[in-house]
């Protein structure tokens, strides 16, 4: 008899010895039709006859997918960290550059940046060389009518021997 | 790699493997596991597995269903979906406990179906012991045992099955707590509770029967 049953006769005893007496008495086997199981094994076959076969995942790596290895703790943690220190590396090295862009633009001297301009005036148009965000031509609609009130309430308030 | 299958008998079928010259012999779960781990050979580990614990399984599903056309269907189900999710089985495991763990499972599933449709066909009615009584179609057993499985089918469902685990399959608190996924101290609580069910019932209605 093994540990198990050994186990679970002498908790029994102790618990309900009237139902240890029944088991040991008897221990019903639950009858079955004749040929049951061959019948069972059989229909259970056609059935999965008409699935596509699955195949026991191997622990020797034959067909192990990518889905298994991310959930695999030990490996998501490495390539979690293996990202995070990438990711730094690449932030890190976007910030020195962008650092370094504004050390070298303030180095420069107003001539400096003059004689560019000068030199260079034909490769700007005339929106990168004005504020575009508070330029007050972009917040004024101009139109007939506003032109000529604007001529008119200039007229009123002007002193007419100043024209003269 | 070469393999030979010798078959004797229904349960202790062999194979062999032999590469370059070296060869082992394998049985039982580990042979399940080998012919299922090859596209080729699944379906004769499958039905080796289906001939390995058929019995067993049918067991403790006929005694948790009652009649054997619902424990046929139960097992159906239940072998159906252990061909499905074979590939998820890990093998650090024990087989036996995760093809309980999916009988139990497909069997409280069916009871809990069983118990809606007739809940409503009796429009609220409790089924008393003697209808419960009457799913158990041990008509020809002794005195003793029709009052054992009266008293069982008293029992909750997953009490139920903790009973017949430990009672009739003889398994230990471990494993059944791999197949039903419950600690071992809530599982050893709800025997102790349903073996003193049991007796109570089993004293208090033996004339009855």
């Amino acid at each position: 008899m093994n540990k198990s049953v050994q186990d679970m006769k002498e908790e029994l005893k102790e618990l309900s010895p009237f139902l240890l007496e029944m088991k040991d008495k008897k221990q019903p086997i639950k009858e079955v039709p004749e040929h049951y199981f061959d019948f069972l094994e059989n229909s259970i076959m056609e059935q999965v006859s008409l699935e596509q076969t699955p195949t026991l995942q191997t622990t020797t790596g034959q067909r192990v997918s990518i889905y298994s290895i991310f959930f695999n703790w030990k490996m998501g943690l490495s390539l979690s960290v293996l990202f995070l220190v990438v990711a730094a590396f690449i932030f890190q090295k976007g910030m020195d550059s962008t650092g370094n862009a504004a050390m070298q633009f303030s180095d420069l001297t107003y001539d400096e940046m003059y004689q560019y301009m000068n030199d260079n005036i034909d490769t700007f148009d005339e929106y990168s060389l004005t504020d575009e965000e508070n330029s007050a031509l972009d917040l004024i609609e101009i139109n007939t009518e506003s032109a000529t009130e604007y001529l008119l309430e200039g007229i009123e308030t002007s002193d007419l021997e100043d024209l003269l | 790699m070469e393999v030979t299958i010798i078959n004797i008998g229904k349960v202790h079928t062999k194979i062999t493997t032999s590469a370059k010259g070296g060869g082992k012999s394998l049985e039982g779960d580990e042979l399940i596991f080998s012919l299922l781990q090859e596209q080729g050979t699944y379906d004769d580990g499958f039905r080796l597995l289906v001939q390995t614990y058929s019995e067993r399984l049918y067991q403790h599903v006929r005694r948790m269903v009652g009649t054997h056309e619902d424990a046929n269907d139960v097992l159906q189900d239940c072998f159906l979906k252990v061909y499905r999710n074979i590939s998820r089985f890990e093998q650090n495991s024990k087989l036996f406990t995760w093809l309980y763990r999916i009988a139990t499972n497909e069997s409280l599933t069916f009871l809990e179906k069983r118990k809606r449709n007739r809940t409503s066909s009796f429009d609220g009615q409790e089924a008393t012991w003697h209808g419960r009584m009457s799913t158990t179609d041990n008509v020809d057993g002794d005195k003793t045992v029709r009052a054992l499985e009266a008293a069982i089918a008293t029992l909750p469902s997953k009490q139920k099955a903790v009973f017949n685990l430990r009672y009739y399959e003889e398994m230990s608190y471990a494993d059944m707590s791999a197949a039903l996924e419950t600690s071992e101290g809530a599982l050893k609580a709800s025997y102790h509770h349903a073996v003193k069910k049991i007796e109570a019932f089993i004293k208090e209605n033996m004339d009855k029967l």
